[in-house]
């Protein structure tokens, strides 16, 4: 892959691109290390929708101090381009998945949202191929072990399993330091399996970061389907704006996240058991 | 949560923005543009879906995704050099105002800016899904890649989530509204 240089850099490969912005992981040559680099585009920095979020990722960054945000190494101005640098993902371990961590360094000092996404979206994705031929293979044959009670096929469109879905995106991206223990809880009351007992483990690190962050989110679910149906399961997708805000930040755009969510009926119930993050 | 209508619609101007950056013109932006300013407001969260009709799914649902999927793509896809051409297949599965509207943008502002800024944009469908289906109307929701090409300038990737509503016109499904979340 060649090297492109930018300055002091040499940009070595893309890590992903959000609304414009677009992020590099690129050599430092003043200071002999590899780092990520976020660019916004000469076009864009003279678009203050653009630049001001820019402006006050780096200034609430350096002054925010806070171990859990994104720390900047530094920013400026490079032929036109800002630049915003910080370390390559201090979460980049061997084993996690690689869109996941794209997405995390794109959302940078959004505190709740790295947060969330290491704590729950980075160890979930890697499940999702298995989790969709599952659900494939029940459609086809259906699973003997499936309690036999279960009810008759939903409406057409899947109503309830696009509500219970579209519930716990809500109830994942609504979370204030205040209520940060009930919404752990309400995730764990409307979920299963595997998700049900990561999150369960992850679930007090995610707390304190939201504590200790301060960061109140708030989910705003703009539209469900469902992917996939059999009988007592399905794969539904979400359109969600979040928006967060803390006392460095208070005036956040929301983010636009999509999500697949993996639901099932049981004894009853329609639980989640598996959320995957589109970046 | 209700009035999010102005940061919704600045939150599009801004993808606008990256699509149309260097040039002045990107379809789909143009197109979006207009539908989510001047049509239907902020209607239809999760929790307050339109009541459907409890009948059995209709035969249709396979041919409402693969119809909608081939439609997104052709709507949000050209080449510099073919434009013409691809807007004029991208309206076949259009109609009623939408494809007026479409028509009308093409011709007078995307076709002849590609031509000359030498733009090209590929769309792809990551995933779809129906939020509601009858015989007759179906509203989809899709989640698409797209990558814009200006000039000799490198990529620029731009993903976003689009309710696109499709209805039955004798045997055919088309695209009558299309609006970016």
């Amino acid at each position: 892959m060649d090297a492109r240089p930018f300055g002091r850099y040499q940009l070595l490969d893309s890590l992903g691109h959000d609304d414009g912005i677009q992020l590099f992981r690129a050599y430092d040559t003043a200071t002999a290390r590899t780092v990520a680099l976020k660019l916004l585009p000469p076009h864009l920095v003279q678009d203050r929708r653009f630049a001001e979020p820019f402006e006050r990722e780096a200034h609430s960054a350096l002054a925010l101090n806070d171990p859990s945000a994104m720390p900047i190494h530094c920013f400026g101005e490079i032929d036109g381009w800002w630049y915003l640098e910080s370390p390559l993902d201090p979460w980049l371990a061997p084993t996690a998945d690689r869109r996941a961590l794209r997405y995390v360094a794109l959302v940078g000092s959004v505190v709740l949202l790295v947060a969330l996404l290491v704590l729950v979206g980075v160890q979930l994705r890697s499940a999702s191929d298995q989790e969709r031929n599952q659900l494939a293979v029940q459609t086809a044959s259906p699973n003997p072990t499936q309690p036999s009670e279960v009810p008759a096929p939903d409406t057409a469109d899947g109503d309830e399993f696009q509500q219970a879905a579209g519930r716990l995106a809500l109830d994942l991206t609504t979370t204030s330091p205040e209520t940060i223990d009930a919404d752990v809880q309400r995730v764990l009351d409307a979920s299963t399996g595997i998700f049900h007992d990561d999150f369960e483990k992850r679930s007090k690190g995610f707390a304190d970061v939201v504590r200790q962050s301060g960061s109140t989110s708030t989910g705003d679910v703009e539209a469900t389907a469902v992917e996939l149906m059999s009988g007592n399961s399905a794969t539904v997708l979400a359109a969600i704006a979040v928006t967060t805000r803390n006392a460095a930040s208070p005036n956040q755009e929301p983010r636009k996240w999509r999500m697949r969510i993996t639901v099932q009926r049981q004894s009853g119930k329609i639980l989640a058991s598996n959320i995957e993050f589109f970046p | 949560m209700r009035n999010r209508a102005p940061s919704h619609r600045l939150w599009w101007t801004a993808v606008a923005a990256v699509l149309i950056a260097c040039v002045a013109v990107g379809l789909t932006a143009i197109v979006l543009s207009l539908k989510s300013g001047g049509s239907t407001s902020s209607q239809g969260e999760s929790t307050a879906q339109p009541a459907q009709p409890t009948k059995p799914a209709p035969p249709d649902r396979d041919v409402i995704t693969s119809t909608g999927s081939d439609a997104a793509a052709a709507i949000l896809s050209y080449r510099a050099q073919t434009v013409d051409a691809d807007l004029a297949r991208a309206e076949r599965y259009l109609t009623g105002e939408f494809l007026e509207t479409f028509t009308r943008l093409a011709d007078s502002t995307v076709i002849p800016g590609a031509q000359q800024k030498s733009i090209s944009v590929e769309a792809t469908v990551s995933a779809i899904g129906v939020s509601s289906a009858t015989d007759s109307s179906a509203q989809l929701l899709l989640f698409i890649n797209q990558t814009t090409t200006v000039g000799t300038q490198p990529p620029s990737e731009v993903t976003n989530s689009v309710r696109m509503h499709l209805v039955k016109v004798g045997s055919q499904w088309l695209v009558d509204q299309f609006e970016p979340l």
